[in-house]
């Protein structure tokens, strides 16, 4: 029996028992984020139904690396949703993640062609006295949509994920096929455990001694560390050392700037 | 041959008003004009006098004027301001009225109503309308009326400016009337009524005599239309009015009522019962008003819009539910209404209205309903996507637009990708980034560069050490922080014609210096307005 053959049994099966035999990247159980390390370790990449803490300082490259992966998830269709719970973002970094480009990437990351664009979606400006309830709230109806790959929550330094919101969260995500990823900034110094109920956490953290620096005409123009990052997965752990390149940062500025007309003539 | 009746209401804004508030008939009033602005915002200084009241105008106030010039012609004036609006609507309220007369009617603008007259020999004569239709128009408050009838539109409104109250042109006499009275009535462009004038053409009559090639020839387009008119060749037609439809639905209940499940089933039948309305006719609602009562006291108004059009009751339901959620009621009530604001056409084509290129109709639906639960809990600006701004400041180099945006009049959700591509945005300025010329210069990885900035709510301003002229340590969070390394600063400046600003900024990766901690990447900023150092935020 030739493979063709095959494909067109499983497609036939497939009509009959819907969900079984045609596994495609939106079913699949785990998915990949680009960089081999996470990809093939004890990890195998990010698991969907799973919740995953992405955690480390304020300042760590913990989100340069998850813009990385999510431009790479948008690349290959996938909908990512970013719960900006503090209104953190700037608008100017994130713009062409649905194209597929993210700036600073890890060095690597196995490249993907855009094949058909994803959705990059930001809920943003939850204020008020019940921030954190409109959050979560955002989160299982995002969950229970049904319509996203992967959710990233913003925790702050100042959210936390009971063992009760823990639960449903989980619950909601059975239902689903969307990975939820807890974004987590930590005091270094406390050195504050994983959030309940969490399948695999990463913690991330510059690394001083390894700090590539762009030289211009006059100096540095540009400052990039390399990051730290240890795996976690049931008692398992792993380090590894993740090597940022980016290119200078040049300003979408393309049109001459409109002069000061107040500046008197010399 | 047709015959047209014309009644005109003088000052009918002025009226409006009189009839909403009786005591102004005694008052010198005006009306003042700002453009668009609701009340509270006019600005008097600057509004000009658009009518003003036949008291005032007896006081020397005329329309034009500046308010403080009104003022101090007249001490004791009042003013309003112009609501189109409720114009709008008494004319619409004095045209289902005059049906009575004729079956055809149409308003034209403020105070001008045409109607047929066409047959009436055999009802009492033209007369007899134009008696009728004055006091029809008395009754409903508007005392001051004049009618004209005549062939022609035209001359219809020009007769019905006559002294008299009513004024009957005999058929086939259109021209004769017009032929002495001045071009005025013909409301051309004031250049070309100049220069009428200056050539002599200072009457419809001299304006009919001259041929229609060199008219055409000489004063174009407008001064050819104008000569129809006086020859009786005026296609305005009265038409059948339209009513309005109206979908609405209320519930009075005997006792008070606080619990969400109650008021849920009791939006549930009113809202089998408008949508029973909505599919009878072929609409779908597109905006809803929900209303409470306390014993006739009106405590909780809420427009509810929809980002789709639908008459389905239960998605309806789902919709109000989650407003009252995200909008508890203050207190318990006793009446509830509902009424469709905005209604348009059921669209058969539900593929092509309601799902986005490329999406199924299952995901369609999943993210339809997603977006109306955010729309109705969280605001429009709750879900929205990144997109570049073409601005050389970090801060407006990229805006936040909202996923989705309703287009009324089509009642297709256009998804703001489509929108951003023209640089409408739905009230915010985009200037679209050119991205060919960045992909030919730097390829498409220039499109983005850099690590990921996270601003802090309000920069953090910082203590700097200088050392040889270069930033060597700063205070911040109480501490003192050594920089290892810094950037060149990227100088900027702009925005002096809104807010300027002129900043220098440092890309620093400090470390505690008196402490083991990790080190962090910050963004450093000299503003060299306000003479401050100050952290904006980190890179992450």
């Amino acid at each position: 029996m030739n493979h063709q053959s095959v494909v067109q049994l499983k497609e036939q099966f497939e009509q009959l028992f819907p969900g079984k035999w045609l596994v495609d990247s939106r079913t699949h159980k785990n998915i990949q984020t680009g960089i081999p390390e996470i990809d093939f370790g004890i990890l195998h990449g990010l698991s969907r139904k799973r919740i995953t803490e992405w955690s480390g300082a304020f300042s760590s490259g913990k989100t340069s690396v998850l813009r990385a992966v999510a431009a790479r998830w948008c690349a290959v269709g996938m909908h990512v949703v970013y719960v900006d719970t503090f209104d953190r973002l700037r608008a100017h970094d994130w713009a062409f993640v649905e194209s597929g480009y993210a700036g600073a990437a890890p060095l690597n990351m196995v490249p993907v062609e855009a094949k058909e664009s994803g959705k990059f979606w930001v809920v943003r400006n939850l204020k008020g006295a019940k921030l954190e309830h409109d959050a979560l709230w955002c989160v299982e109806q995002l969950i229970r949509s049904g319509m996203i790959d992967v959710l990233i929550f913003d925790l702050g330094s100042s959210l936390s994920i009971s063992s009760k919101i823990s639960a449903r969260l989980q619950r909601s995500l059975e239902k689903s096929r969307t990975a939820l990823i807890l974004l987590k900034d930590e005091d270094v110094a406390k050195n504050s455990n994983s959030s309940w109920g969490c399948q695999s956490r990463f913690s991330f953290g510059w690394s001083a001694s390894n700090v590539s620096c762009e030289l211009g005409l006059s100096g540095i123009v540009s400052i990039i560390p390399s990051i730290k990052t240890e795996l976690w997965k049931e008692g398992m752990t792993k380090n590894i050392e993740v090597n940022i390149r980016s290119h200078v940062s040049n300003c979408l500025f393309t049109h001459s700037q409109i002069p000061d007309r107040r500046t008197p003539k010399t | 041959m047709s015959r047209i009746a014309c009644l005109r209401i003088p000052k009918f804004q002025i009226a409006v008003h009189q009839k909403r508030e009786p005591e102004l008939k005694k008052k010198a009033f005006v009306l003042l004009a700002e453009g668009q602005k609701p009340t509270d915002k006019i600005n008097l200084s600057r509004a000009r006098v658009f009518m003003c009241s036949d008291l005032a105008s007896k006081k020397f106030v005329a329309a034009g004027m500046k308010w403080p010039e009104a003022r101090a012609t007249c001490a004791n004036l009042s003013w309003r301001q112009c609501d189109a609006k409720s114009y709008r609507e008494a004319q619409k309220n004095i045209v289902n009225e005059l049906v009575v007369c004729s079956p055809r009617v149409s308003a034209r603008e403020p105070g001008i109503f045409i109607l047929d007259a066409s047959g009436m020999q055999r009802l009492g004569g033209e007369g007899k309308l134009c008696r009728e239709l004055l006091k029809l128009i008395s009754k409903l408050g508007y005392t001051n009326g004049f009618v004209g009838v005549a062939d022609s539109a035209f001359a219809a409104m020009v007769a019905s400016r006559s002294k008299n109250r009513w004024h009957i042109i005999p058929p086939g006499r259109d021209l004769e009337f017009l032929k002495p009275l001045s071009i005025t009535h013909l409301s051309l462009d004031a250049d070309l009524q100049d220069v009428l004038v200056d050539l002599g053409i200072k009457s419809m009559g001299h304006l009919a005599q001259i041929p229609a090639e060199n008219v055409s020839d000489r004063f174009g387009a407008e001064a050819i239309n104008a000569q129809q008119l006086v020859l009786g060749f005026d296609k305005v037609q009265p038409n059948i009015p339209v009513a309005d439809k109206k979908f609405d639905a209320s519930v009075e209940i005997d006792g008070p009522i606080e619990s969400l499940n109650q008021t849920v089933f009791l939006l549930k039948s009113m809202l089998d019962h408008l949508q029973n309305g909505l599919q009878k006719e072929g609409y779908c609602a597109e905006e809803l008003l929900l209303q409470f009562f306390n014993d006739d006291e009106l405590f909780y108004d809420r427009p509810v819009k929809l980002v789709r059009p639908s008459h389905n009751s239960k998605f309806l339901l789902e919709v109000l539910r989650l407003t009252i959620e995200a909008h508890p009621l203050s207190r318990e009530y006793t009446a509830i209404r509902l009424e469709v604001t905005r209604f348009c056409k059921e669209s058969f084509q539900q593929t092509k209205a309601e799902v986005e290129q490329g999406l199924n109709a299952n995901t369609a639906d999943q993210q339809t309903n997603l977006l109306q639960k955010f729309f109705s809990r969280l605001g429009e600006n709750s879900l929205v996507r990144p997109i570049p701004n073409d601005q050389h400041s970090p801060d407006l180099s990229g805006v936040w637009l909202p996923v989705f945006q309703t287009n009324k009049a089509t009642g297709q959700i256009i998804s703001s990708s489509s929108s951003s591509k023209t640089g409408d945005s739905g009230g915010q300025n985009v200037i679209m980034v050119d991205v060919d010329y960045i992909e030919s210069k730097i390829g498409k990885s220039g499109l983005a560069a850099g690590l990921v900035f996270k601003q802090l709510p309000n920069a953090i301003p910082v203590f700097v050490e200088y050392s040889k002229g270069a930033p060597k340590a700063i205070a911040y969070q109480g501490k003192w922080h050594q920089i290892v390394k810094i950037t060149e600063s990227e100088c900027l400046s702009g925005l002096w014609w809104e807010e300027q600003f002129q900043k220098s900024y440092y890309v620093a990766l400090i470390e505690p210096k008196y402490e083991l901690a990790s080190c962090m990447l910050v963004l450093l900023v000299r503003d060299h307005l306000q003479k401050i150092w100050s952290i904006e935020g980190v890179f992450d």
